[in-house]
This record gives C-alpha cells, sequence and structure tokens, in this order.
C-alpha cells in the first residue's frame, strides 16, 4: 500500500485505545464514504477541545477555564479533599452525586519502576494546596494494586501531621458478586474488615 | 509443558488493551511473560498477579517473551505488602530488576527473597526505620554474594583481620582497605564486624551498613539512580 492520506488517516486512527487495524480501516472508510458532515464536526470538535482543554489551577481536572466547575463553585465543602488517579475516577465518583467536597487529580501513581515519581503526580501542587486551605479530612480513592497501595503510603504520610482525617476507599465483596467466585485476597480483607449490623 | 514452580511478580505493565507484561522471578532467574487477558474486568489472575505475592507460576514459550499459562496462590492469600514495608519491597525488586539478566539461575537468593517478604510481612502496621534496614541489608548481602561480588567483612585486602578500633575505605573492586585516620567518610572497624555478624547494634552500625552497600552496589547499577530510594526521603510531613 502507498502511504496515501486515507493510509495516514487510519494509522492516526490506531492512537486510540482499543482499535486495531481493522477498526481504524473502518472508522476511516465510514469518516470519508458515509459521513463527511459528521467527520467535519469531528474534526473541528477535536481542535476546538485541543485548543480550550487545560487542567484546574487547584485540582488538575480537566476544564477549559482556570478553575473547574467544582473549585470554582460555592456550593462545594472545602472541608473534605478526595485524591484521585484520573479524571475518569473523578468523572465517575461525580456522577454518584454523594460526593460534595472537592477533588485533586494525580494523573498517575507513584511507581518507581516505571520512573514515577512524587512530582510527577503532582505531589508539589497537592501540599501547596493543603497549606493554603487545610481540609478537616482526605479521601484517598486510589486503586488496590501495587501502585495504588504505594502512593497511599506515601500521601498518608505526608498528611500524617497536618491534622486532616485520612481515610481510604473500602474494599470488599462487589454489589451481584457471589462469594464463591470472589478472589482469595479479597475474601479474606472483607473477613478482617467485616462490619457489625 | 512444564510443572507450576513457585515464583514471585517483580513488576508488571499493561500489555496491550487487556494484559500484563510481567517480570517473573522463581528459582530459576527471571522470566519475562505475557499475561493474556489479565487486566480484563473479570480475570481470575486480576487479584493475583501483584508483586510480593507467593505464587506458583507456570509459563511456556520460547525466546524472550514466555506465556503465562498457570497462576496460584501458594496457600492461603498472604495479606499485601503496605506502608514502609511496601517501599522496603519495590527496593528488592528494583535491585533485582537492575542486577539480574533474564535466566540467570539463583537459588539461594531466591530463598532469601522468599525470607525477606515473610520478614517484612510480619512487621508491625507502620515499622520504624530502623527495623526496616537489617532484612535489607541481609538482602543486599546476599546478592552482592550471588553476583560474584560477596564483601569480606572479616579481613581487609592486605589479608590482615579487622580491628574493631580501626578505621577503613572502602574500594570497589578491591575490598576495604585500612584509613589511616578517622576521617568522617571512613568506616567503624566495630560496625564493619558487627555487618558481618548480621547485627545493626546502634545507628553508627546503621549508617556504615547502608553506606558501605550503597558504594558496593553501584558499579553494578550502573549510573541511573534508585528510583525506589526517592520513597524513603521522607515526604516531610505538612505541620498544620
Amino acid at each position: 500500500m502507498t502511504d496515501s492520506v486515507i493510509d495516514r488517516l487510519m494509522q492516526g486512527l490506531r492512537i486510540l485505545p482499543g482499535v486495531g487495524p481493522r477498526t481504524a480501516q473502518r472508522m476511516a472508510f465510514y469518516l470519508l464514504q458515509r459521513n463527511t458532515d459528521g467527520a467535519r464536526e469531528l474534526h473541528r470538535l477535536l481542535g476546538d477541545a485541543l485548543e480550550a482543554a487545560r487542567l484546574c489551577a487547584r485540582c488538575r481536572m480537566l476544564c477549559e477555564t482556570e478553575l473547574c466547575s467544582v473549585c470554582a463553585s460555592d456550593r462545594r465543602d472545602a472541608e473534605v479533599l478526595c485524591v484521585v488517579q484520573s479524571p475518569t475516577d473523578q468523572w465517575n465518583i461525580e456522577q454518584l452525586q454523594q460526593y460534595s467536597g472537592r477533588y485533586f487529580v494525580l494523573h498517575g501513581c507513584l511507581s518507581p519502576m516505571e520512573r514515577i515519581g512524587p512530582d510527577e503526580i503532582g505531589v508539589p501542587l497537592l501540599r501547596a494546596l493543603l497549606e493554603r486551605s487545610p481540609p478537616s479530612e482526605v479521601i484517598l480513592a486510589l486503586s488496590y494494586t501495587l501502585e495504588g497501595e504505594t502512593t497511599a503510603s506515601y500521601l498518608q504520610e505526608l498528611l500524617s501531621d497536618s491534622g486532616a482525617t485520612v481515610s481510604r476507599l473500602s474494599r470488599g465483596v462487589p454489589q451481584g458478586g457471589e462469594l464463591e467466585y470472589v478472589d482469595r485476597q479479597t475474601l479474606a480483607q472483607a473477613l478482617r474488615e467485616r462490619r457489625a449490623l | 509443558m512444564r510443572a507450576l514452580v513457585p515464583g514471585y511478580v517483580l513488576h508488571r505493565r499493561p500489555w496491550r488493551e487487556t494484559s500484563w507484561l510481567l517480570d517473573l522471578w522463581s528459582a530459576e532467574g527471571r522470566t519475562v511473560a505475557i499475561a493474556k487477558g489479565a487486566r480484563a474486568p473479570r480475570s481470575r489472575w486480576s487479584a493475583l498477579l501483584e508483586p510480593f505475592q507467593p505464587l506458583l507460576l507456570q509459563w511456556s514459550g520460547r525466546g524472550e517473551v514466555h506465556t503465562l499459562t498457570e497462576a496460584e496462590w501458594v496457600d492461603a492469600a498472604a495479606a499485601p505488602l503496605s506502608g514502609r514495608a511496601g517501599f522496603c519491597g519495590l527496593y528488592a525488586n528494583e535491585l533485582l530488576l537492575r542486577t539480574l539478566l533474564p535466566g540467570e539461575a539463583h537459588t539461594d537468593l531466591f530463598a532469601d527473597y522468599g525470607d525477606l517478604m515473610a520478614e517484612l510481612r510480619s512487621l508491625p502496621a507502620e515499622p520504624e526505620i530502623s527495623a526496616l534496614e537489617l532484612p535489607l541489608r541481609r538482602f543486599e548481602l546476599r546478592l552482592l554474594g550471588a553476583l560474584g561480588y560477596a564483601l569480606d567483612l572479616q579481613r581487609c585486602s592486605g589479608g590482615e583481620p579487622i580491628a574493631p578500633a580501626g578505621h577503613y575505605h572502602f574500594v570497589p573492586g578491591t575490598g576495604l582497605c585500612r584509613s589511616p585516620s578517622a576521617s568522617s567518610d571512613a568506616f567503624a572497624g566495630e560496625a564493619l564486624l558487627a555487618l558481618g555478624r548480621c547485627e545493626l547494634p546502634d545507628l553508627n552500625a546503621r549508617r556504615t551498613a547502608k553506606q558501605l552497600l550503597r558504594t558496593a552496589l553501584r558499579p553494578l547499577l550502573g549510573s541511573a539512580p534508585l528510583f525506589s530510594r526517592a520513597l524513603f526521603t521522607a515526604p516531610g510531613q505538612m505541620r498544620s
């Protein structure tokens, strides 16, 4: 095959997660043949979003203004701070409509082997934020993986003298999960941290 | 098909959409393997293939990258390492990844690693740094031995025994050399002899052991720093 614009488009589409050569081919032909108006609109939207999107100066959430809508709102509880790994996690927690505090987005987790250290996950900015407006509670909404565990331990140490209550999301048997299929680690944890009724 | 062998995951990183690329560590040495589909939401391996967890593993394939075919818990699930013990585990894993090549068998070192994991797991929830140092120093000594760089802590390079009251310098490739004076960067003989007995009785002994092993490991690690060390240079606690 020659290196035509169509080939280059297919190559370009493959940067998307989950898109292999075959899907990229289908997408490219669809955009160029069946839905050129949609393709133009997509082109415009992508350009606009790339131009406007930035990180909130306070919490590092993706937004298009100096402060994101959560940080700019005066209806949010400034006493509670929820630390999340990614904008997706922030979005998912926000969708629950149960949390009224503020956020801080790390954009990753500590991973020495991948050379991701405190600076890469915005610890200096988090420290500045904690000093400027110390919250009374910090919720570490981090994954239960080695990287999440490492990050939680590190932040816990950072916060140990701040006076804030530090908590982590609890873990256990998932909704709709049959005990038979729950992995041993989770089952052991759920048993250790069982709740009185 | 090979039998299941005891092993650990040293490191894992995402591979394609739903798989892990694993650095495995067993008595046979390091192995690189792909765990296909293990990152999928309902994978039976997702909780299993975590570092520090004693596992039974089986892989197949030739060449550099193998395919993981089986993974099981050794016995009851061991509680994951967390906090400072977790930082120590990461440090040990980084040391192994930086110094061992895939395929080199290190049976004794593998047993030492298992002991280290068990020891780290048995520590109280928030251990003092001093409680973590002895297991780490012992593992570093064993690692040097396994790689053929064993430290002689009984004698200096000339063959004369280390004197408790003497002072010594360490020269990589040569060994301990008597220092004419007790300069600030010289090691006290007493502290060296204590390390030889795997004892760290006081702060000076702990400092000596740390400095000596850091110097001895440096030629094996190359110029890049160890990234897990950054976790220990405590974040500097926030004051309210």
